[in-house]
């Protein structure tokens, strides 16, 4: 790594030097997206192991096609796309439907329901980073997938929709579904916490 | 627009701001308003979730082994090495190089302890390879200061022991072969790159 780091390379450099084999470009790119790649596969999969094998994949990947890269798109929105699609490949392996439209949303309607005159339903005006955390690993693969990639990884629908496989008004509508079941897993959470001091008691 | 109108067009997001009629039925409708902001901010907090966390070394270091396995990592001496193959007469010589070179990286990661060794001692059989004391002793160099890689290494130089002895029995067969030539000579080569990577892991 000393000499690219020494000599200030930039990305465009690493790459043509990686095409050549050079093995510290490859590791100056590594370094360069290592923590979105990774990061990105941690969110999506909730398991380390398993995300360092996708991060892996994806780095394997892209390093296997580097010779094709030809700069018409960012690298780094090469290499996100790439990470992407490796790990919705091994949800589809897993036999987790990435669009699940049949999710069931009678929960998410009742609790709407239950909202109108309702006190106290709303959530408080910010939200625990561990709780919302928790929630989204609750969420259906479906709904985790295109939450994921929207709210926290900022894809626009029509990326989404061009990675998952899905329209546009789909990924629109899966993204809300996961909002609603967030909001609903948020507040039973808090209910949860507001009981569990008395119960403690008992 | 009524409450249920509204929940149909919530889903479409901020294209809804320029909707007067979704922006009437918001101001007006508390338990309307409360919703849309509830999910408002699940939207803004998720974004801060996108910290970043490092993955541990041993990616990077599975990544580099598996593109030197792959050829994509070349050395500069290996990119000299690599050329054409009917370019390069046989010469059993030839061999002596990557072979000192081995020799001579185990002998400076071990103080001169491979004079009192062999370099590789005779293997009952090549299905069953078993790795030499210079092997032995890169793998606890490499365990000491990164032990999740001891096994992926350990894995290679069996690897590269086997495909060493298919190479030296092979040309044994038939000494004139210049492909049974070749492989000994590509096999001793894979070797000291292996050596070479876990002599950087140990010294790191």
């Amino acid at each position: 790594m000393t000499d690219l780091k020494q000599a200030k390379i930039n990305e465009a450099e690493a790459i043509e030097r990686a095409k050549q084999g050079d093995g510290e470009a490859f590791e100056f790119l590594y370094n360069l997206h290592k923590r979105r790649v990774y990061s990105l596969c941690l969110r999506m999969v909730s398991n380390p192991p398993e995300a360092e094998d996708l991060a892996q994949e994806a780095f394997l990947q892209l390093f296997r096609k580097i010779g094709q890269f030809r700069g018409e798109s960012a690298f780094s929105t090469w290499l996100h796309r790439m990470t992407v699609n490796v790990v919705l490949m091994k949800l589809r392996k897993k036999g987790l439907n990435l669009i699940s439209l049949d999710e069931p949303v009678e929960n998410e309607e009742d609790s709407q329901k239950r909202d109108f005159g309702g006190e106290d339903t709303r959530l408080a005006s910010s939200i625990d980073r561990m709780q919302l955390q928790s929630a989204i690993e609750k969420l259906p693969p479906g709904y985790k997938t295109v939450f994921v990639l929207h709210d926290v990884e900022g894809f626009e629908h029509n990326e989404i929709a061009g990675m998952v496989g899905c329209s546009v008004g789909n990924s629109k509508s899966q993204l809300h579904k996961a909002r609603l079941k967030l909001r609903e897993l948020l507040k039973l959470s808090r209910a949860e916490k507001a009981v569990k001091p008395s119960g403690a008691r008992q | 627009m009524n409450c249920v109108e509204f929940l149909q067009t919530l889903p479409e997001g901020p294209e809804n701001h320029g909707n007067p009629e979704f922006n009437h039925h918001l101001n007006s409708c508390p338990a309307c308003e409360g919703l849309a902001a509830d999910l408002d901010l699940i939207s803004r907090e998720a974004v801060s979730l996108a910290e970043y966390d490092d993955p541990p070394p041993r990616v990077w270091n599975a990544i580099a082994l598996q593109l030197r396995q792959e050829g994509l990592i070349r050395d500069p001496q290996q990119q000299v090495l690599q050329l054409p193959a009917k370019r390069r007469r046989w010469n059993p010589f030839l061999i002596a190089a990557p072979l000192a070179a081995v020799l001579v990286l185990a002998g400076v990661l071990f103080r001169g302890d491979l004079g009192t060794t062999p370099t590789r001692p005779v293997r009952p059989t090549a299905a069953a390879p078993i790795l030499n004391q210079a092997d032995q002793q890169i793998l606890e160099s490499v365990a000491a200061q990164t032990p999740e890689l001891k096994n992926a290494y350990k894995e290679n130089l069996e690897r590269v022991n086997v495909y060493i002895d298919h190479a030296e029995v092979a040309l044994k067969a038939n000494p004139e072969d210049q492909a049974a030539q070749q492989e000994l000579m590509d096999a001793y080569e894979q070797k000291n790159m292996v050596y070479a990577m876990a002599m950087d892991r140990a010294s790191e």
